[in-house]
């Protein structure tokens, strides 16, 4: 779920060494995942969230992988909703500083063949689950930490489908593990980034972007850019997933943020990601703690809580939250880069099918894709199980 | 089969149902594409003949010498001659507010931002959020200080619901 075997080198050894010798207690996993780090990557996404959202980013959306891809889409032409048109440099930064991460420290490695076509209609669906509640999982935790009391019901939600989620996967639900591929495929997604970027720097003439709406709303492209890079590079060195640090929960209990550093260190970067943004938006005037009245909001909670059950479920089946898909794709895993393909075609017929949340509630179109999905995760998951069996070993890699 | 399969049939079956039911309840509902609505309102809106501009300027004339009771009749009769356009719903609003019918003008507001989405983007010349923000306001204060004279009419709380909503137009969102 989470992400990357820890690398356990001289240097952490050295390091657990010294600690050893000055008493205190720690393993060299602990310098393989040191808290600080994870601190780090969710004040980064915190502070950097709520300054990009400050300065033209729409309100509570700093970051917002559903949104961002709706407009990627739009962008590109693939939906006519002219007010939802920008080539967001967020998400292409996150791919961008995965790909770098992963190289600087070894990691990439392209992967693939577990069963990517499943992902990719997984991923569709995982937009779909985030149009219905208005943003993605981090999107959520600003929508909370800006005071909006509604997207706790999303919260909610979100656990309740990573419960599930974690139910099929006790219960022998697998996907089949990844082997390696040519070294060239894992680029690919990240070369597909590197176009978009040039597009968005070269502005060729198919490409569309609002000039009013959401999508003629963003923060200046460098600093957009940069954001998503940094992001991306802490993102990838942490195994940072909104739904990882969760299920985690679920599969140990909470004993485990004790015992296991990756676990505490997911844990501490949402809390960190959640208290930075919680103090970014009340210094720069974003807070305003409610139930009504709140951007990017709805008073159709079940459907809200719906959605994001959709989310937390199909996020657990494909080992990640729609963020977590691009950090994977950008270090070479192409299953991941099927699920992020499955999220632009999920993100074109959000829009094109009216399925997305507004303020005024969900539409029924809405209603029933989330009912659909969540048949669909339900078919799939019971549809992939190997009774008898418990957790697939590609579910127990990476838990390090 | 064991039991978990059977938990999962189970639930498969209840989603299908509800996805029925939300089918059934949804045969009522008006069923244009919402982006066509949107096209259409802004072709709508971009229809400005002579004589509609002029009947504006009458009554936008009429408010700035403070006579909102004569700009009345004559909003709402060009409302009634040009009822998919956002402007004279914006004028009937404006009217409504002078007139301190805040509750009215609310509603007013709300279908000119309907056909209009403009009125609430910064980036366009329409935007009047600041004033909106202020009518809406204007329209809470007032449902409340009724409310607590017929505390549960559900009319008043229904006209709530209203305010929240353009309030949650107001604040934005990124879809």
């Amino acid at each position: 779920m989470t992400g990357n075997a820890c690398k356990t080198n001289n240097r952490s050894a050295l390091l657990t060494m010294i600690k050893n010798l000055l008493g205190v207690k720690a393993s060299p996993q602990d310098d393989c995942y040191p808290l600080s780090l994870f601190v780090v990557t969710g004040a980064a996404i915190g502070i950097s969230g709520v300054v990009l959202s400050l300065l033209g980013n729409p309100a509570n959306t700093g970051y917002c992988v559903s949104c961002f891809m709706e407009n990627i889409v739009g962008s590109l032409r693939l939906h006519g909703n002219i007010r939802m048109q920008y080539l967001r440099p967020e998400i292409i930064g996150f791919v961008l500083g995965s790909l770098m991460m992963a190289l600087a420290r070894g990691e990439y490695q392209a992967t693939g063949g577990s069963s990517p076509l499943l992902r990719f209609l997984v991923g569709g669906l995982l937009i779909v689950g985030c149009a219905v509640f208005i943003g993605c999982p981090i999107k959520m935790m600003f929508r909370v930490s800006a005071g909006d009391l509604t997207a706790l019901v999303g919260v909610a939600g979100l656990v309740a489908g990573v419960f599930i989620g974690m139910q099929f996967l006790k219960n022998g639900f697998s996907l089949g593990r990844s082997t390696p591929a040519p070294f060239a495929n894992g680029l690919l997604i990240p070369g597909f980034m590197a176009l978009l970027l040039a597009a968005l720097l070269v502005r060729p003439g198919f490409i569309s972007i609002s000039s009013k709406g959401p999508g003629s709303q963003y923060a200046p492209l460098l600093l957009s850019l940069a954001a998503g890079i940094g992001v991306g590079l802490l993102a990838q060195r942490t195994g940072f997933c909104i739904t990882g640090g969760i299920s985690r929960l679920f599969l140990w209990g909470p004993k485990e943020f004790s015992f296991c550093p990756k676990t505490r260190g997911l844990a501490i970067g949402l809390v960190s990601l959640f208290s930075f943004a919680l103090v970014a938006s009340l210094l720069t005037d974003q807070f305003s703690l409610g139930w009504h009245g709140q951007p990017s909001s709805n008073e159709s909670h079940l459907w809200n809580f719906l959605g994001m059950t959709l989310v937390g479920f199909g996020s657990v089946l494909i080992k990640g939250c729609p963020f977590r898909q691009l950090i994977a794709a950008g270090q070479g895993d192409t299953d991941a880069g099927s699920a992020v393909l499955g999220m632009l075609v999920g993100a074109a017929l959000v829009q094109n099918w009216g399925l997305a949340g507004n303020a005024e509630g969900t539409p029924s179109e809405g209603k029933i894709a989330v009912l659909f999905g969540l048949a669909v995760l339900l078919i799939v998951g019971l549809l992939y199980r190997r009774r008898g069996e418990s957790y697939a070993p590609e579910f127990q890699a990476g838990l390090d | 089969m064991d039991r978990f399969d059977r938990i999962g049939i189970i639930a498969i079956c209840v989603l299908a149902i509800a996805a029925f039911f939300v089918m059934q309840a949804d045969r009522g509902e008006d069923k244009r594409d919402p982006l066509a609505q949107q096209r259409e309102a802004v072709q709508e809106r971009t229809i400005s003949t002579p004589e509609l501009e002029k009947q504006i300027n009458v009554i936008r004339n009429l408010l700035d010498a403070g006579n909102p009771a004569e700009a009345e009749p004559l909003a709402k009769a060009v409302v009634q001659q040009y009822p998919f356009q956002a402007e004279p719903q914006m004028l009937l609003g404006d009217v409504l507010m002078q007139m301190q019918d805040p509750i009215q003008a609310m509603h007013a507001y709300k279908k000119a931002i309907g056909y209009n989405p403009d009125y609430l983007d910064r980036k366009t010349p329409q935007f009047q959020g600041k004033k909106l923000k202020n009518a809406v306001g204007e329209a809470l204060t007032e449902i409340e200080s009724r409310l607590k004279q017929h505390p549960g009419d559900e009319n008043l709380n229904r006209e709530k619901k209203t305010v929240y909503y353009l309030y949650r137009k107001i604040a934005g969102s990124c879809g």
